[in-house]
């Protein structure tokens, strides 16, 4: 370093860009890193659409074991939805009719169905606000929307599902 | 995330000492350039997943390590920087002195500069940053960073040979 120094330079470039720092900084970066979460950005999403596709699974796995009766009345199919739709009042309606209608048929499954199916249904519906929550905070995210739009028509695929099926276990 | 760190810490060790160096040269304190330097790897972790070109990344970090610096002033002293405007140079050539001079000596007369124009010198004249490139990575418009680099290179010729000034 020393005879770095001493060097002798006529111009800036000549300098050495580089200068060791006094210390080996890693160790207190490497700390901070652990300590923190994964970046905030993707971890949630990713968690989100873990949710809402599991219980979607879910549900379709409980499902499978009962027969599903032809769909004469879906109120809003999941190729009705868009995102202009999902703030509709009228979509918002259908769904929480939907969503009681559900509520009451799961009601008359045995307890360790009900217990199940109660459980992916409520996991949808906090999926589904956990997005909204987040594009409130940012609501031009391309990827939160698109998530948004996807939880919600599994939202109403499931429900719809579990509504027009038969309840023979 | 343990590959990851493991790809970030040769990161670290690659680009540490340009990043310190920077640090060092705009703060002109070495514990304020350690914290910078922490400061910039730990806002590069974050934003690690979204960073894609990885051969800009020294570009990416020097950014980073000087709005890292920047917003540490601005939050230290909330005093604007007058500056003076003075004739641009006409030509932009390289800087030469026409003694050489010892590192350490042309390194404190650096440091002696007034901030603005020593923020432009550092980045322009040792990072060889464009002026474009510096006057955004400072905030500054480009007639402002050329004729601070104008400036710096005529204090800097003042004292490291007064004879060529003269």
């Amino acid at each position: 370093m020393k005879t770095e120094h001493m060097q002798r330079v006529r111009s800036l470039a000549e300098l050495p860009r580089g200068i060791e720092p006094p210390r080996d900084q890693w160790p207190a970066i490497a700390a901070q890193i652990t300590g923190e979460q994964r970046p905030p950005a993707t971890q949630p999403r990713w968690q989100w659409a873990l949710a809402a596709g599991l219980a979607a699974l879910t549900i379709g796995v409980l499902l499978g074991r009962v027969s599903v009766a032809p769909q004469p009345e879906m109120t809003a199919s999941s190729a009705d939805i868009s995102r202009g739709a999902l703030f509709d009042a009228k979509f918002v309606a259908q769904r929480n009719q939907l969503r009681t209608s559900v509520l009451q048929k799961v009601e008359a499954l045995p307890p360790a169905e009900r217990e199940k199916l109660l459980h992916s249904v409520t996991a949808l519906r906090r999926a589904v606000e956990d997005i909204q929550s987040a594009l409130g905070k940012d609501p031009g995210n391309a990827l939160l929307q698109e998530l948004l739009v996807n939880a919600c028509q599994d939202e109403m695929t499931n429900l719809s599902d579990i509504r027009n099926s038969e309840t023979k276990l | 995330m343990a590959a990851s760190l493991t790809a970030f810490e040769s990161i670290y060790r690659e680009h540490s000492p340009t990043v310190f160096g920077l640090c060092r040269r705009l703060t002109r304190d070495p514990a304020a350039a350690e914290d910078a330097t922490q400061e910039t790897f730990l806002r590069a972790w974050r934003a690690f997943a979204q960073f894609e070109s990885r051969s800009a990344v020294a570009t990416w970090l020097h950014r980073i390590a000087v709005n890292v610096v920047m917003e540490t002033r601005r939050r230290k002293s909330a005093q604007m920087l007058i500056f003076v405007a003075e004739p641009l140079p006409e030509r932009d050539g390289e800087w030469v002195l026409d003694t050489p001079v010892e590192v350490a000596e042309l390194e404190a007369a650096v440091l002696a500069l007034p901030q603005g124009a020593r923020d432009v010198l550092v980045l322009s004249g040792i990072y060889e940053y464009s002026h474009e490139e510096t006057a955004a990575m400072l905030g500054i418009a480009v007639g402002t960073c050329k004729a601070q680099l104008h400036r710096a290179r005529r204090l800097l010729t003042n004292k490291l040979s007064p004879e060529a000034a003269a």
